[in-house]
């Protein structure tokens, strides 16, 4: 199997340069940098994030740190009850009171850290009214209508209906009233009724999977749902959604009459196979007359318009989807969407690899198997040219246990050595089993004492450099261009055939020029130098010396675990590249 | 890469018993208030207002070139009062940022040339990317990366964050060494 290089998923790993150069691959074939992967130790393999399965344990808002329960953010439409976002800037908004001269600002909910004052502006008097005012733009809601002036600070929102929110409410509380009367018969075409029932239901306001085994108890909260869930844009064409008719928006009076209707059963059979063949987006004609955006500017509001940010942005009116205006002084604050905490399972055993804990102030783990902690880490210390297109690595591995580590870098795998996009590969490397000492520089049992002696003994100090507490230096030899033979063949989906590493001792006198006062420069012939390097590392010892390495047990081999690290170098980290 | 060790004159440093490196280059204003707990690096053309507050700065952590902490104030009753500011362990700053936080937890990282407006809160664990504005009163929640101008939630950061960190402070403080060392050789 061949290796590729992802991009790495978090945008920390991608503002730092250094977190490209190295990836680890996972069991799947796809590498990313080590902060993003984990280990599992059922399967003793690295789990990327293809790999594991996720589930959400908590939400919780960003601003108040206040966790929920699913059953309770989905009631609020997975939105924070108390903060509001600008829906300008999209900062959090403070509670601000009307009147006072110097304008009293409170900190919206009483978060934790500093205890926000909890008497301003004197004494607080009966009739104190508060508004909301963004700190960043100045944006404040004393120009919009009553809805957004509050008696109390950090006071939830009032209800909002418009005309169009009403008349899909009254058609989800159809659907709703249908699909629990159907649930009590138990005839095959009325399931597919109920499916369609609730795949509508599920397009109109996304619900927790918790309710539909108690549908009637939330007809009445079907309202608050819909108008505090978005949804995201564009969305791919579907037959069960209504087309807006031309000059007219989705939502309006006259298209909804026009639409809802009641379904027959083949209808309802014809929908569904539309509702399967309706995966591709609409092709719009972009000047065919039929197309009427909705939200062209009309003549009278060109001439209005004086300056852009009057205009509202395409951000702006997503995030206001219920509303959304053209112009930005008509836009409402919307409330904060809640946040996630996950757990992480692996996909091939299913055991349990991050669980955190409840309580958010905490950045501890129940549970916390990252490869960062179970994987010896490398780092790249030096790195040069020794001849053209000859190059030396010197790698420092960390062991981050507390045991030791023994590593290993096989001749002969099942798969391929060589990754996708890979220019170089290596050539010479210490053939070996070595180790790399635990933290605490004690050993458990005599066994592996022993081991570690006769190792210590036999090791080469042409490839191993330095040994210092829990980290271990090696040198490696690489060259540009790849051997044919080590390719495995590409259209071969057969994994299970082995490809072997050719070894070529250098003659001494180069592989020691790093060592020598003067380094001459060389050319790269690439601008970035792309190899992969195999590892084995186990807990216990290997004990695979090249003819041992048929006779081993199946339980030695469930122990240790293949590493594939690959490397991608640009040219001029090299010590000696020449410039050009 | 590993961190290319960083060089400094032992005259323009000082050096206190556990561990700190201050730059003579530095300003720290009221310097009775500003409490450093150990191994952390100052950089030249700090600015640190003591006078203002109390600044805690804890162990490991380090502070850039040119960035100012400067503790937040919030008006009572028409009187200014300044909150001490907090910073926790394994913290690094990068160059030219403004601090006024009300606190900062442990294994933060701040980008170049952020501003931290008066009384933000960062949780322990969270990434501040280059430029990033996080405008006054804000909370950056643990194990979030916060950026724009204003900073907002963008994404979620690796569960191994801590360890990271944890690591790449305690490698940015060891490879900052006194020059009189550089001819014994680090290979």
């Amino acid at each position: 199997m061949h290796s590729i290089r992802s991009n790495n998923h978090c945008s920390f790993n991608l503002y730092n340069d250094n977190n490209q150069i190295l990836k680890y691959s996972c069991f799947c074939g796809k590498a990313f940098n080590l902060t993003e992967l984990y280990y599992c130790n059922g399967c003793q393999q690295i789990n990327c994030r293809y790999c594991i399965t996720e589930e959400i344990d908590f939400h919780y808002c960003p601003n108040c740190i206040e966790n929920l329960n699913s059953a309770e953010a989905s009631v609020n439409g997975n939105k924070c009850k108390k903060c509001f976002e600008c829906p300008v800037c999209f900062n959090t908004l403070t509670y601000s009171v009307i009147g006072s001269k110097d304008v009293n600002t409170v900190t919206s909910p009483p978060t934790a850290g500093v205890t926000s004052p909890t008497t301003t502006a004197a004494t607080p008097t009966t009739g104190e009214t508060y508004f909301l005012n963004c700190g960043f733009c100045k944006w404040n809601s004393l120009d919009l209508k009553d809805e957004f002036k509050f008696d109390m600070p950090s006071l939830k929102a009032k209800k909002e209906s418009s005309i169009q929110q009403l008349q899909v409410n009254k058609s989800i509380e159809a659907l709703n009233k249908e699909a629990a009367e159907l649930t009590s018969l138990k005839d095959k075409k009325t399931i597919n009724r109920i499916k369609l029932a609730q795949a509508m239901k599920h397009f109109l306001g996304p619900q927790s999977k918790h309710q539909k085994h108690n549908q009637r108890k939330n007809f009445n909260k079907v309202e608050d749902r819909w108008e505090s869930t978005s949804m995201a844009h564009p969305v791919p064409h579907n037959h069960l959604v209504p087309t807006p008719p031309p000059g007219q928006t989705l939502l309006s009076e006259a298209a909804i009459a026009q639409r809802v209707q009641p379904i027959t059963m083949t209808e309802a059979d014809q929908m569904q196979q539309q509702r399967i063949d309706a995966r591709e987006f609409e092709t719009l004609d972009p000047l065919g007359d039929t197309v009427k955006y909705d939200d062209d500017i009309t003549p009278f509001l060109r001439d209005q318009v004086t300056e852009c940010d009057q205009v509202s942005s395409l951000d702006q009116r997503f995030k206001n989807i219920a509303h959304s205006s053209l112009s930005t002084s008509s836009i409402h604050p919307q409330r904060k969407h809640l946040i996630t905490k996950r757990s992480k399972r692996c996909k091939r055993c299913d055991k349990l690899l991050v669980k955190s804990e409840i309580s958010l102030t905490k950045t501890e783990f129940k549970r916390q198997h990252f490869a960062f902690t179970y994987v010896p880490r490398v780092q790249i210390t030096r790195v040069l040219w020794i001849d053209n297109d000859i190059f030396e690595v010197f790698l420092q591995f960390t062991n981050p246990l507390h045991i030791p580590l023994f590593i290993n870098f096989p001749m002969s795998i099942k798969g391929s050595f060589i990754s996708t996009d890979d220019n170089s590969q290596p050539i010479d490397l210490c053939e070996h089993e070595t180790y790399i000492n635990g933290i605490l520089d004690e050993t458990d049992d005599l066994e592996k004492e022993s081991i570690i002696q006769t190792l210590k003994q036999n090791e080469n100090p042409r490839y191993i450099i330095d040994r210092k507490d829990n980290k271990l230096t090696m040198k490696f030899i690489g060259k540009v261009g790849i051997e044919e033979e080590q390719i495995a063949p590409k259209d071969n989906n057969n994994n299970e055939e082995i490809t072997n590493l050719t070894i070529i001792h250098l003659t001494e006198s180069l592989a020691n020029l790093s060592t020598s006062t003067e380094i001459p420069k060389f050319n790269s012939q690439f601008k970035d130098i792309k190899f992969t390097i195999t590892l084995e590392f186990s807990t216990s010892s290997l004990s695979t010396a090249p003819s041992t390495s048929s006779s081993t047990t199946t339980a030695d081999k469930q122990q240790k675990t293949l590493l594939k690290l690959l490397f991608d170098i640009p040219s001029n980290k090299f010590e000696n590249t020449l410039q050009q | 890469m590993q961190i290319q060790p960083k060089y400094f004159e032992k005259t323009q440093y000082i050096e206190t018993l556990n561990g700190n490196k201050v730059s003579k280059g530095s300003i720290l204003c009221g310097i009775m208030n500003i409490r450093l707990h150990g191994k952390t690096i100052i950089k030249p053309g700090v600015i640190v207002r003591g006078d203002l507050a109390n600044v805690n700065i804890g162990r490991l952590s380090t502070v850039s070139e040119n960035t100012v902490i400067r503790p937040s104030y919030k008006k009572f009753k028409g009187a200014v009062s300044y909150f001490p500011l907090n910073i926790g362990d394994h913290v690094l700053i990068e160059e030219g940022c403004v601090i006024s936080a009300a606190s900062i937890g442990s294994y933060v990282y701040i980008g170049k040339n952020c501003v931290i407006s008066k009384r933000c809160i960062l949780k322990d664990c969270c990434y501040i990317p280059d430029n990033t504005v996080l405008p006054p009163d804000t909370v950056v929640p643990s194990f979030t990366t916060f950026s724009g101008t204003p900073g907002r939630y963008i994404e979620d950061l690796p569960d191994c964050f801590e360890q990271y960190m944890k690591d790449y402070t305690t490698s940015i403080y060891e490879s900052f060494l006194p020059i009189n060392t550089l001819s014994k050789g680090r290979s």
